[in-house]
């Protein structure tokens, strides 16, 4: 491992060389004990990761924690009660131009087609008028 | 129930449900390190509180939308955390983000305790000049301890992109932290 590579792992990953990727620990660890300037190197980078810990183990007071809790189930319980949210149609309008055309296909077709009565009356299946009657030429089959 | 030993998924699923006890033991595991995250990145505990609140409003919310199989309950709530502060940020876009530097309290008055109040306000201020995905990256490796993979997907990007991210935010704390600690730093910071 080259002084170079090692301080740009360094400056990466910290001091800690478990969170190195694996193959390059035993390299970058030789490295520090055989060269006085990546050990110089490491122990700045040890340095700044003490100062991180030290800032990570600062933890909110539990007065901080509650109000916040607090303050957030305040507005759970103020929240007025939802209807159908129709919003989710907007992150998938394919889906939702797909529906609509299907319904408004559905909705045309009872509105618009032939009168069915009098087939039904010549005992012609539910089924079949509903798949055969309505496509083009359908009408021959019977 | 044990709301201590209750694993996130179970407790998620009760509070899909509306159970408040559910969601007070989901905050008190979770919440630290949301207001860590979102202070880190807001440079503000007044911000980062706001963030935090709305964060747990959206858990409550979209409970039964999370997928335990998809992503960890922390790596979705971390993602929930950072799209809040950088929403906030655009909004805050031109301000400063030392002039939105909060003071803290002081700590006792032992010398000890006034020279690691002085790095760790150094190293606020360091963290201070990174963009704000940067700072994401340094908290969520170094501070929330996220594995690569983890930290990539709540920023959104390739395992790739964030190395080379986390590379150059630690890279401007350590330059700044060294700027900081020269003769001609610390008589600027004073």
């Amino acid at each position: 491992m080259t002084l170079d590579f090692f301080i740009r792992l360094l400056d990466t990953f910290g001091a800690d060389f478990r969170r190195w990727p694996e193959d390059q620990r035993a390299a970058a660890q030789a490295l520090r004990d055989a060269s006085s300037v990546a050990r110089e190197k490491w122990e700045a980078a040890q340095r700044l990761d003490a100062l991180f810990s030290l800032d990570r183990a600062r933890q909110p007071d539990a007065v901080r924690v509650a109000a916040i809790t607090n303050a957030a189930l305040r507005r759970i319980r103020n929240q007025p009660e939802q209807g159908f949210d129709w919003r989710w149609l907007l992150s998938r309008p394919l889906g939702a131009a797909m529906a609509t055309t299907v319904l408004a296909g559905l909705a045309a077709g009872f509105l618009l087609g032939p009168d069915l009565q009098p087939l039904q009356e010549r005992g012609v299946p539910a089924v079949v008028l509903l798949l055969g009657y309505g496509a083009p030429g359908g009408e021959g089959l019977f | 129930m044990s709301a201590t030993v209750d694993s996130d998924e179970t407790l998620m699923s009760l509070v899909a449900a509306g159970d408040e006890t559910a969601f007070r033991a989901l905050t008190e595991r979770h919440l630290g390190r949301i207001l860590r995250l979102a202070q880190k990145m807001l440079g503000s505990a007044v911000e980062a509180d706001d963030v935090a609140q709305e964060a747990l409003l959206r858990l409550w919310m979209n409970a039964a939308r999370w997928q335990p199989e998809r992503s960890k309950l922390t790596t979705w709530l971390y993602a929930i955390v950072y799209r809040l502060c950088v929403d906030r940020l655009r909004m805050r876009r031109g301000v400063s983000l030392e002039l939105a530097m909060e003071a803290e309290d002081p700590r006792p008055d032992a010398l000890e305790a006034l020279a690691r109040e002085r790095d760790l306000r150094q190293l606020e201020t360091a963290m201070a000049t990174l963009q704000p995905r940067q700072r994401a990256a340094l908290t969520l490796f170094y501070y929330e301890e996220l594995n690569g993979t983890d930290a990539a997907a709540v920023l959104g990007m390739s395992l790739r992109a964030f190395w080379s991210l986390l590379h150059r935010a630690r890279q401007t704390v350590q330059q700044h932290m060294h700027a900081s600690n020269t003769p001609s730093g610390t008589a600027a910071q004073s």
